[in-house]
């Protein structure tokens, strides 16, 4: 089954990568809103913990790598020094809890499953590293940090929505492709 | 979307993309260490320089041309360090923030994309002595890089069609179907790669 794991792998790795061609909202801070993260819950809820995890970190070093795969065209080295470094450090840890809790919750209803593990995964342990990032590169305490990044909330509580929708939809189409859960 | 950013041909074209690699690396870490307001401004300068004896002032235009996404983050370093009276504090930030682009760009700017993935590919063999199976990583990388257009393309094309029953463009709406397709597109061409003999185990 190595073929079928290295093949999600890339695919979803793929995926949040053409999700960074969703046009962007740039915003104050120098984080834009990107569906990007959109794809890292996915991947959490779709392909579990390992699977996730690993997906998202083969996107991340290859991003820091130099291939220009954020949204508009980032990539390289330098993102560790930019607003965004924590998020994009973050993102194979929010997808591995994702995943995680996911699994954890595989007897619970598949809606709330997945809206609990993107909240959890998606927001919360995704903005613990972007609000150091942004401390540390920005050199904002920490509760400005916080205000900063309160703006991304609803956006991202959308994006919730979206992955509960697109989740429950492949679940009832194809119960065996959440593999989070087989 | 994989492109060399600068048609220009310049002398660090001709060096290896290990080597750059290296150097990127080094070079963006050193940059944390540096908390002199001075020295930063001086690596800044340096790497003008550098890009101007590179390739002239064309490539040092496209360079700072490459910079234009770091604008927001700048603006935003500069007031809330003046609102603060840290100064020094928020040279050293602006200044690393632009030196770090500047020389991960430089990587990226005499680098081609297909260079840099054979190079991933070379030194992803020696990840067996961590026990991940270099064979299964370089497969990932080709199968990546080949996905990312066909994506691209499937994701317009179910646009199309969405805007054939509705005249609202919205992203949700494809992103269903372009999931499944995903997994599709998994089951497929893991068949495929197990019918081709599959991927090599680790100790072959």
């Amino acid at each position: 089954m190595i073929e079928k794991t290295s093949v999600l792998i890339a695919l979803f790795a793929a995926l949040i990568a053409v999700l960074g061609l969703v046009p962007a909202f740039p915003l104050a801070s120098g984080v834009p809103i990107t569906a990007q993260s959109l794809g890292v819950m996915l991947c959490g809820t779709v392909l579990g913990s390992k699977k996730g995890g690993l997906a998202t970190l083969f996107f991340v070093i290859l991003t820091l790598l130099g291939l220009p795969l954020l949204a508009g065209g980032r990539g390289g080295v330098g993102l560790l020094a930019g607003a965004s470094a924590g998020f994009i450090i973050g993102f194979p840890m929010a997808a591995f809890i994702t995943g995680w809790l996911m699994e954890k919750t595989s007897s619970v209803d598949i809606h709330i499953s997945v809206s609990l593990s993107s909240i959890v995964g998606g927001i919360v342990v995704l903005y613990i590293p972007g609000l150091i990032g942004m401390m540390i590169n920005a050199g904002m305490s920490l509760n400005a940090a916080i205000v900063a990044v309160a703006v991304y909330l609803p956006g991202d509580i959308l994006k919730v929505i979206l992955v509960t929708i697109v989740t429950s939809a492949i679940f009832k189409a194809r119960p065996n492709s959440i593999f989070a859960r087989s | 979307m994989f492109t060399n950013v600068s048609s220009l041909e310049t002398r660090l074209d001709k060096i290896s993309v290990q080597r750059k690699i290296i150097f990127t690396c080094s070079a963006a870490a050193i940059l944390f260490f540096i908390k002199n307001p001075i020295v930063m401004f001086s690596i800044f300068a340096a790497l003008l320089i550098i890009y101007f004896s590179v390739g002239g002032f064309k490539f040092l235009w496209v360079g700072l041309y490459q910079l234009k996404v770091t604008i927001p983050f700048i603006i935003i370093l500069a007031f809330w360090h003046l609102y603060l009276d840290q100064l020094d504090r928020g040279v050293t930030l602006i200044f690393r923030l632009i030196s770090a682009f500047l020389i991960a760009n430089l990587f990226i700017l005499t680098s081609k994309i297909h260079d840099i993935i054979l190079a991933i590919q070379k030194y992803s063999f020696y990840l067996k002595n961590f026990g991940i199976n270099p064979h299964a990583v370089s497969i990932t990388i080709g199968l990546f890089i080949r996905s990312i257009p066909i994506l691209k393309q499937r994701a317009k094309n179910l646009m199309l069609a969405q805007s054939a029953r509705s005249t609202k463009r919205s992203f949700w709406r494809i992103s269903v179907p372009l999931a499944i397709s995903v997994l599709d597109d998994a089951d497929h061409v893991s068949e495929a790669l197990r019918a081709r003999g599959g991927i090599r185990k680790k100790e072959d």
